[in-house]
């Protein structure tokens, strides 16, 4: 089992909480854009629910892969 | 060996959590409860007439015409009423009846509770002089939002009273609506005691690069007009011709309803780490309204962050269902943003109002750059002006209270690709 990790990037305004909170899943490139895993494992869910309670752009989306 | 007596009374949740402030902390408290597996009762009471909403994009997105106010709602009736939480809207709490541990709300409604979390907010700081009927506006509701959008489209000549975050965010959206626009502010050096001089100076120049011109050091004496605004007169006799006047000089933590109560209400509900009043176990405080400790500062604070209400919504809500001894403590470093013509200016950390600021890079065209605030040698915050990208880095450093030394070798020498650091526009 695993879930669906998606960055709306027309909301994404780049404040980098989910970076900061799951740095496994979400990550800054070089270059300064956002980049994230499409998928993660469960043990997730609540890490990934932070993330997404924390994004001020709410452009997180996280479901059943 | 068997249990204590404190031992054998299990921990029993509150039945009743009444939430009184439906707006960001406290919508995030009420789903937090249902997230932490809270099944009693649950009820958001708001003074406000709308569900709940976001209000950094009022002076952003909303202003500048790019999102429809529905957008900045952060719950909707059907998704509260899923979740178990009873919501009452336009009714704002007026009295608070501690020992009979209820809530008194305009209406006349009564509302009992087990466990109280105020999160009412802050109000716009009052003027302090006659105003005219209409052509004057606070940026704090959804309302006021609407309200100046819609002036934009009558091309007024617009004045600012007040430079601090609000401030110049609503006079970058007037000056990217094409508006002349004049910002007052009674300090000389505007925007310091959020970013520092140096930022500070960087984002005023920004915006007279835009066309905004500033009045700094000078106070409003007085606001002429009729029906309508007319002009804004300052300390030094100058007259500014004005048709919209908005205003932006700071907030006020909504406490007049609890006068009266335990709580110590002096600049905001003072908390312990754990959310909960210091005078009365059963009630907490988040948001605007609540004082939380801050790491690194001796009292604690209000701080008017969008993070740090999330945070302490989060926070508040495990700690409600947990006994003492299993509660969370505020951990997060303080963050928030601001948004000017595109350029987004990003904070992490509290500096003192006299720390010193250092630059640790720069983009090539040297309009974007990041820099520490630091006192004796040690970081209090940092800021990227521009530079998104660099916030893990600069977090981490704040965080960890890196000194100054340190810092200087976090970035390597500025990039020669002239492209790399533009912020996306939407």
């Amino acid at each position: 089992m695993s879930l669906r990790v998606h960055v709306d990037r027309t909301h994404c305004e780049l404040h980098g909480q989910c970076v900061e909170r799951v740095p496994s899943v979400f990550r800054f490139t070089d270059g300064g854009d956002l980049d994230h895993l499409a998928e993660a494992g469960d043990d997730l869910a609540d890490d990934l629910a932070d993330a997404q309670f924390l994004c001020p752009a709410q452009a997180i989306e996280v479901g059943p892969a | 060996m068997t249990a204590g007596p404190a031992d054998s009374q299990a921990h029993r949740p509150p039945d009743r959590v009444v939430v009184v402030g439906a707006s960001l902390a406290g919508v995030r408290t009420a789903l937090g409860l249902r997230r932490a597996g809270f099944t009693g009762g649950v009820t958001l009471v708001g003074a406000e007439p709308w569900l709940p909403y976001d209000r950094p994009p009022l002076s952003k997105q909303v202003l500048l015409g790019e999102w429809t106010p529905d957008r900045t709602r952060l719950a909707s009736a059907e998704q509260l009423a899923e979740q178990g939480i009873e919501v009452l809207l336009g009714d704002p709490a007026v009295a608070l009846d501690e020992d009979g541990r209820r809530v008194l709300l305009d209406s006349g409604a009564r509302i009992g509770f087990d466990a109280l979390v105020v999160a009412t907010g802050a109000a716009p700081r009052p003027w302090p002089f006659p105003t005219p009927a209409s052509g004057v506006h606070d940026l704090r509701r959804l309302d006021d939002a609407v309200a100046i959008r819609d002036a934009f489209d009558t091309a007024p000549r617009v004045v600012v009273v007040g430079a601090g975050f609000v401030g110049t965010e609503l006079a970058s959206a007037a000056a990217r609506r094409g508006l002349p626009v004049t910002v007052v502010e009674p300090r000389p050096d505007p925007l310091a005691a959020q970013l520092g001089t140096l930022a500070g100076t960087a984002l005023l120049d920004l915006h007279r690069r835009h066309g905004v011109r500033f009045h700094t050091g000078h106070a409003v004496r007085a606001v002429h007009g009729g029906d309508r605004v007319s002009s804004v007169e300052l300390d030094d006799g100058t007259l500014l011709d004005a048709d919209l006047v908005v205003v932006g000089i700071g907030v006020l933590p909504n406490t007049g309803w609890l006068r009266g109560s335990s709580l110590e209400l002096t600049d905001g509900i003072r908390c312990d780490g754990t959310g909960v009043a210091t005078t009365n176990p059963a009630i907490w405080a988040v948001g605007d309204v609540a004082r939380w400790p801050v790491a690194g500062h001796t009292e604690p604070r209000r701080v008017e962050h969008w993070t740090s209400a999330v945070e302490q919504a989060g926070i508040v809500a495990y700690n409600l269902v947990r006994p003492a001894a299993e509660r969370r403590v505020t951990a997060a470093t303080p963050y928030v943003w601001t948004d000017h013509y595109g350029l987004k200016v990003q904070l992490v950390g509290l500096a003192g109002a006299d720390d010193e600021s250092t630059v640790l890079h720069r983009s090539p065209d040297g309009e974007r750059f990041v820099a520490v605030r630091h006192a004796g040698g040690r970081l209090s915050a940092a800021l990227a002006f521009g530079m998104p990208e660099t916030l893990p880095k600069l977090r981490t450093a704040v965080r960890s209270g890196a000194s100054l030394t340190e810092a200087t070798t976090l970035f390597g020498p500025a990039t020669t690709d002239t492209d790399r650091y533009v912020v996306p526009r939407r």
